[in-house]
């Protein structure tokens, strides 16, 4: 996939994490791997640039373990823009499906109108 | 993992981050996989979470701040022109770019840029009196989810009055004050637009998301058009007509005069105070129409008032 494509996509999933909870970085990279395929080169970079964006902000807070853990923390700001992306993003994704769905959405559908077609020639 | 942190720390060096950058870096790093190996990933695991130091570093040097040579990812370039005249035209047409415009005593245009492109990757042009600014020609994939955070600045020479002004814009946001032309052409898409003080005999405007505010303006004809952004407008007189389009878009007008008002709207709503066009002609599918004024001695005749399913109100109160 296109990279630039796949981090606007990961930046909007990134954003929204934050948005019911503070998080530490490595559970803000556990909670997205679980349902994509992207790991810390992708979301630490992403993290730091929306941070000094001033989309998210920062604080220590102690763990259990006793090593302070750096929290991110979304702001106003970034809200707004998580809501931006949204909805470039339902445009966006909302077109393709559109085009996809042409005369069905099955592609045995999609494949017998395409043999049809091809016999016909 | 401490391999790891010794072959960032090196990518960061090659890529030029300063000092404090990469010691910020590296303890954001240090953090991160110690909490993964207190959760007791192998090292086979935390290979496949971190990944390869190379890519993050490079990754993160696109937007970090570079050791002695500074900012310079962020490019400031500039670009003037001379012997303009009277009458002077304008052609703009820009993607993804903010333009703000100033004044300048000096009688020059005076454009600058900040961006993550290269200056020489535009069009930019002064022939036979004619300002032409254009994007690049090689656009770049992807550029629809892409940050490009691209500004001009342009200055105009100070009450010299502008010929045909035509500003197309994408995604961009434009402030345009203190001008006077012979006509004002704006189409936008998504940007916002924030016109004030300026004085033209014909404008027309399109947008289709962007919110628009105009305010302070004088001007012959005008005409507006819009999808589904706002139009905020105030302090606006024109001596002539004024036509308007809206399918969801709200519009608000206050302290606006003209001759003749055209209005049709889908779903959008009309809100005018202080409003004092010489005729109106009403069309609405369901939005609705209020006109809200104070000087009883203007009075508007009604030419043609129709709606479907909106209100279409015009009072006066005292």
């Amino acid at each position: 996939m296109n990279s630039q494509f796949k981090r606007g996509i990961i930046e909007l999933c990134v954003l929204k994490e934050l948005i019911p909870e503070d998080m530490y970085g490595y559970l803000i990279i556990n909670s997205l791997s679980e349902h994509l395929n992207v790991n810390e080169n992708t979301i630490y970079p992403i993290l730091r640039r929306l941070t000094k964006e001033g989309y998210f902000t920062t604080y220590l807070k102690e763990s259990n373990s006793g090593a302070p853990r750096k929290y991110y923390h979304i702001t106003k700001k970034g809200f707004d823009y998580y809501l931006s992306l949204r909805d470039e993003w339902d445009d966006f994704i909302g077109g393709v499906y559109v085009i996809l769905n042409k005369g069905g959405k099955k592609n045995e559908e999609i494949f017998a109108r395409f043999r049809d077609r091809v016999e016909e020639e | 993992m401490k391999k790891f942190l010794q072959d960032l720390e090196t990518e960061l060096r090659k890529n030029n981050l300063s000092d404090e950058e990469i010691s910020e870096i590296i303890a954001d790093h240090e953090e991160m996989i110690e909490t993964a190996m207190n959760e007791g990933l192998t090292d086979a695991e935390l290979e496949k979470k971190f990944g390869n130091p190379k890519e993050v570093a490079e990754e993160l040097s696109q937007f970090s701040e570079k050791k002695e040579k500074g900012r310079e990812n962020k490019k400031m370039k500039r670009q003037e022109f001379t012997g303009i005249e009277e009458g002077y035209h304008i052609n703009i047409g820009l993607i993804n770019e903010d333009i703000e415009f100033q004044t300048n005593e000096d009688g020059k245009i005076i454009i600058e840029y900040s961006g993550k492109r290269d200056l020489e990757d535009y069009t930019i042009e002064f022939n036979n009196n004619e300002l032409v600014l254009k994007t690049p020609k090689k656009r770049e994939i992807g550029s629809f989810f892409g940050h490009e955070k691209n500004q001009f600045t342009i200055s105009l020479p100070q009450g010299l009055k502008i010929g045909n002004f035509i500003l197309k814009e994408i995604n961009g946001d434009i402030e345009l004050a203190k001008h006077e032309s012979e006509s004002l052409q704006l189409d936008t898409k998504n940007g916002d637009l924030k016109l004030s003080e300026f004085k033209t005999n014909t404008l027309k405007l399109n947008t289709i998301n962007g919110d628009v505010n105009m305010e302070d303006i004088l001007c012959k004809t005008i005409s507006v058009s819009q999808i589904s952004g706002d139009l905020q407008m105030k302090k606006v007189t024109a001596i002539g007509d004024f036509d308007a389009h809206s399918v969801s878009g709200d519009m608000n007008f206050e302290n606006v005069n003209c001759d003749e008002f055209t209005m049709k709207t889908v779903s959008g709503d009309v809100n005018a105070y202080e409003f004092y066009p010489t005729s109106v002609s009403l069309n609405s599918v369901s939005g609705d129409i209020t006109i809200t004024n104070t000087d009883m001695s203007k009075t508007i005749d009604v030419k043609h008032e129709r709606s479907v399913s909106g209100d279409i109100k015009i009072r006066i109160k005292k």
